[in-house]
């Protein structure tokens, strides 16, 4: 499996590249009201509006002192047959996550991957992988969109 | 010309200043940047062959003309940043050296200014107005004398004629002495001021008057004959009184290499360097230039300044400072004579071209770098480098060169000397009331010591990043950099795109990872060879900068060290000042008060003394210039006071002691003080028992103060950068004078690293320094005093904030 791998902080992060429509530099975003503390409002790209889920807050972290970089996830309808050949799903909404920078792809096998430590507080960590020396901290973002939609579900609710 | 090139040139390999190291640099990058659009093509090939689909087709062209854009993006970028590098440090480069040579010319201003007030004093001394009015009349008296005298010996021969009882002697006998006396009388000057001829003259007439003597009624010419005898010994006294005043003056400011006093018609009566006396003095100035420029000068206070290398008094290349003296009793004060001045030029010169200039291991000055000042006609008056560059011939100067204006600039690429050079030029614009002489001073650096690869400098921990975003960085090198980090960032996330686009293609897209590899690459490589080149250019930015902090460190220290010289030379020659040992051996109420009043026309014709006192030997003090404080001062005793003490226990004439910045019991207000002192010896001879101590108080707060503030470092505009702080520290590494004391607090001992602290005797050094919760960059120089005077161990240190 192919993973997209980014920074936060000092920490190194992962998600299934099949799900990353595309990368780019952060654009504007615009703030909404009421959302949850860890959607930072909304960006336009190319036409389509997309949510954006700022992963530092997710990780408690501090706001970073430069613009960062964008991922934009796939949709259900935009995501590949490769992916779900894999068992990988989508959000029918465009999201995208805020992160630091976007590193690089790697390419992993299914023995680099840990169950996520029992410390790690956040339900959508899925686990943690190995590369050589270096650790990835692995994502669900379907946990992730679910967890936050769900506390927006709560809230309105 | 270098300005020009920053309008006109853009950046071209074929540009000879471009180093080597640079020409394979940019060729690497440009091959890699080629090899991307063969690697675009294959990809947009690749497309077409793997798929079908008209929508990832064209997915992928775009991502590759992206791609393609951005390759002949980075292209123009390396141009530019090869511009900018080579701008910035021409631009440095020029700012830096512009203003060495100009530090140049100025301390030659600074120290001609201070010259023109000593010939000026010197005017005033009573001994050379009363020696030459004393010598006038002798002159005038003899003329009469000589003339009666010619008259008493003819008829003295006349008497002889008939040989009588009581002398034997022939006629002739009588003849030939009286002969020898005659022949004398036409040569008056002569007589009065040539030693030899008036030693043979009295050594005739003493013959002629033995010989009379044993005449009858030979009363008349042998009174004749004693009258002249005394006068010319009056006037021998007058001119060993001058000459001795005027050595006394070589002995204490010792930049002259000899000085005369001249009469209207050019006769020389008195001179400082003993070893040319005899040989001068009598003789005859008239067709010298700088006499003839002394005495076309109507204005009465007025001094001129003629340089010359071929004057009777000095062969050697000399500035004479003349002006004319006159007796100031009479009505229309009339000139009396004049006094030259023959500054060692030659010296001071040396001094300063060999200042500034890099040295090799042997410590000669590097090969290549050249450093000389040519008058307004464009001829060198001092040279670095006499053999290559001739004194007295015109500098091989490119035409802009040599018309500047006051206080102009100027830079220029040429050959000299048969290498490739950047020539920098200042005009002097003179130094407070002192125009300047138009002098011009050069100062010729090879190019390739310019545009020399940096190697990595210490930088105490300080990233190129931080570096990168100090102030320390132009605007446009920040831009660039910025630049670079977006561009490097767009080649990424293309790649990152390309490839995770590729993948979504599964097999199909396989083809088409190596080709955003390899794009990946190349963009790293080309970004990160970019960043190199930038961190390079910092690091020079840093280099040039901290030269800069050196250089003014070293300037200050300069400043205040010639300053001191010009003190110590000053005090030694008021040591020997008559009203002041007449004084101290006969302390009645008049002379006091001349002393007082003479004291006081001292200071007032300076502005940077506090105060100026005298003490007798037993350390009360019995005059001061100031006369407000002198009831503050009845009651202090200085029998204690380092200055004093020191100056007491001098054994050689021509002696000074200081006492070093601190608190003295002379001044009110705690203000610190620094004390220049000299001995007072009996009757003002060199070598007599002292008999009381001359100080005085330098103003040390305010002359330093203003001495820091000139070596602040300023921006291209002249405006003084915000946060920089000059200090100095003496030997004890105490601060004694600070620009901003509320950072670098005054008695403090700075947290300075130990290579500031433990510095040679003139040596500088800069550095990267983590003070006061800042960091900042520094400058220190540490003193190595100017000719004679030693220095105290100071050093001077200039802090420049890097955020």
């Amino acid at each position: 499996m192919q993973l997209a791998t980014f920074v936060l902080g000092e920490e190194s992060f992962a998600v299934p590249s099949l799900q990353v429509e595309e990368f780019f530099k952060a654009v504007p975003i615009t703030k909404v009201w009421g959302a949850d503390s860890r959607i930072d409002g909304l960006v336009n790209i190319r036409g389509r509006t997309a949510a954006v889920i700022n992963m530092r807050t997710c990780f408690e972290l501090p706001p970073l002192d430069r613009p960062g970089e964008m991922m934009l996830l796939e949709t259900e309808s935009g995501l590949a047959e490769e992916a779900r050949k894999i068992g990988l799903t989508a959000f029918e909404e465009p999201i995208v996550l805020l992160v630091d920078s976007v590193s690089q792809i790697v390419s992993i096998e299914s023995n680099e991957t840990f169950p996520s430590p029992a410390h790690t507080k956040q339900p959508f960590v899925e686990g943690v992988i190995q590369k050589q020396d270096r650790y990835f901290t692995l994502i669900s973002t379907e946990k992730l969109i679910d967890e936050i939609l769900y506390q927006i579900g709560e809230t309105i609710g | 010309m270098i300005a020009e090139r920053t309008a006109e040139n853009k950046f071209s390999i074929f540009n000879s200043l471009i180093t080597n190291d640079h020409r394979e640099f940019y060729e690497k990058i440009i091959n890699e940047l080629i090899g991307i659009s063969p690697i675009c093509n294959q990809g947009k090939c690749t497309a077409a062959a793997i798929s079908e689909n008209a929508t990832e087709q064209e997915q992928i062209t775009d991502l590759m003309e992206r791609v393609e854009t951005f390759a002949v993006e980075l292209h123009d970028g390396t141009k530019k940043l090869f511009d900018q590098f080579y701008l910035a440090k021409e631009d440095f480069c020029r700012s830096i050296y512009c203003t060495t040579a100009y530090i140049k010319v100025n301390l030659i201003d600074r120290t001609l200014l201070e010259r023109t007030c000593d010939v000026q004093w010197w005017s005033l001394e009573s001994a050379f107005i009363e020696s030459l009015m004393k010598l006038n009349k002798i002159s005038k008296s003899l003329d009469k004398q000589l003339y009666e005298l010619n008259e008493y010996l003819d008829a003295s021969k006349a008497a002889f004629e008939v040989p009588t009882l009581e002398t034997n002697w022939t006629m002739k006998d009588i003849t030939r002495y009286v002969d020898d006396v005659r022949s004398f009388l036409t040569r008056k000057r002569d007589l009065m001021f040539s030693k030899k001829v008036n030693e043979e003259f009295r050594s005739k007439a003493d013959a002629l008057a033995e010989q009379l003597g044993m005449g009858k009624s030979q009363e008349g010419t042998l009174n004749m004959l004693a009258k002249v005898k005394k006068n010319l010994e009056e006037a021998n006294e007058r001119i060993t009184i001058a000459c001795s005043r005027l050595e006394d003056i070589r002995n204490s400011y010792t930049i002259y290499k000899d000085l005369v006093i001249v009469l209207p018609d050019g006769t020389i009566v008195a001179n400082a360097n003993a070893e040319t006396r005899a040989k001068l003095v009598g003789s005859n100035v008239n067709g010298e230039e700088w006499f003839r420029r002394c005495h076309q000068n109507d204005d009465t206070t007025e001094y001129s300044i003629a340089q010359t290398d071929h004057s009777i008094v000095e062969e050697s290349n000399s500035l004479v400072f003349s002006t004319k003296l006159r007796d100031l009793n009479t009505a229309d004060s009339p000139v009396i004579g004049s006094i030259g001045a023959f500054f060692d030029l030659e010296e001071e010169a040396r001094i300063i071209l060999e200042d500034y200039m890099p040295r090799m291991k042997n410590g000669d000055i590097k090969e290549g770098w050249f450093s000389f000042f040519t008058d307004k006609d464009g001829i060198v008056v001092g040279s670095s480098d006499s053999n290559l560059i001739e004194i007295g011939k015109p500098a091989h100067l490119p035409r802009s060169h040599r018309k500047l204006q006051a206080g102009e600039t100027m830079s220029s690429y040429a050959s000299f000397e048969g290498g490739e050079s950047a020539i920098f030029s200042a005009m002097s614009d003179g130094y407070l009331d002192f125009a300047g002489l138009g002098w011009s001073s050069h100062l010729v650096v090879p190019t390739s010591d310019i545009f020399a690869s940096e190697s990595q400098c210490h930088t105490n921990g300080i990233s190129p990043d931080e570096l990168m975003r100090s102030r320390l960085i132009p605007e446009i090198n920040k831009h660039t950099y910025v630049k670079v980090q977006d561009d490097k960032q767009s080649i990424k996330l293309i790649s990152l795109n390309g490839i995770v686009f590729a993948s979504k293609l599964g097999r199909r897209g396989v083809a088409l990872g190596p080709v955003f590899e390899q794009i990946t690459e190349t963009g790293d490589f080309a970004t990160s060879k970019m960043e190199e080149l930038l961190r390079e250019m910092a690091f020079g930015e840093l280099r040039l900068n901290l030269q800069t902090l050196e250089t003014f460190s070293k300037q200050a220290i300069d400043l205040i060290d010639r300053s001191l010289f010009e003190r110590s030379a000053a005090i030694r020659w008021w040591a020997t000042d008559q009203y002041l040992w007449k004084t101290l051996a006969e302390p009645t109420d008049e002379n006091v008060q001349l002393s007082m009043r003479r004291l006081g026309d001292i200071n007032s014709s300076y502005s940077m003394y506090r105060n100026i006192v005298v003490s007798n030997r037993m350390g009360r003090l019995i005059a001061a210039s100031t006369p407000e404080l002198v009831p503050d001062l009845r009651d202090v005793r200085v029998a204690d006071h380092p200055w004093f003490t020191r100056a007491m226990k001098s054994k050689l004439g021509g002696e000074y002691a200081v006492q070093d910045v601190g608190k003295t019991e002379l001044e009110r207000n705690d203000r610190p003080s620094l004390i220049f002192s000299a001995p007072i010896r009996q009757n003002g001879s060199r070598n007599g028992e002292i008999i009381g101590v001359i100080g005085s108080l330098f103003d040390w707060v305010t002359e330093s103060g203003k001495v820091l503030k000139t070596c602040l470092p300023k921006d291209k505009n002249g405006k003084k950068i915000p946060g920089c702080i000059a200090f100095y520290t003496n030997k004890n590494f105490e601060v004694i004078e600070s620009s901003d004391p509320s950072v670098v607090a005054l008695h403090a001992v700075p947290d300075l690293p130990n290579e500031h602290r433990e510095l040679a005797v003139g040596e500088s050094v800069s550095g990267v320094l983590h003070f006061n919760g800042q960091n900042y960059i520094i400058g220190s120089s540490r003193s190595k005093g100017y000719r004679e005077y030693e220095g105290l161990g100071w050093s001077a240190h200039i802090l420049r904030p890097l955020f």
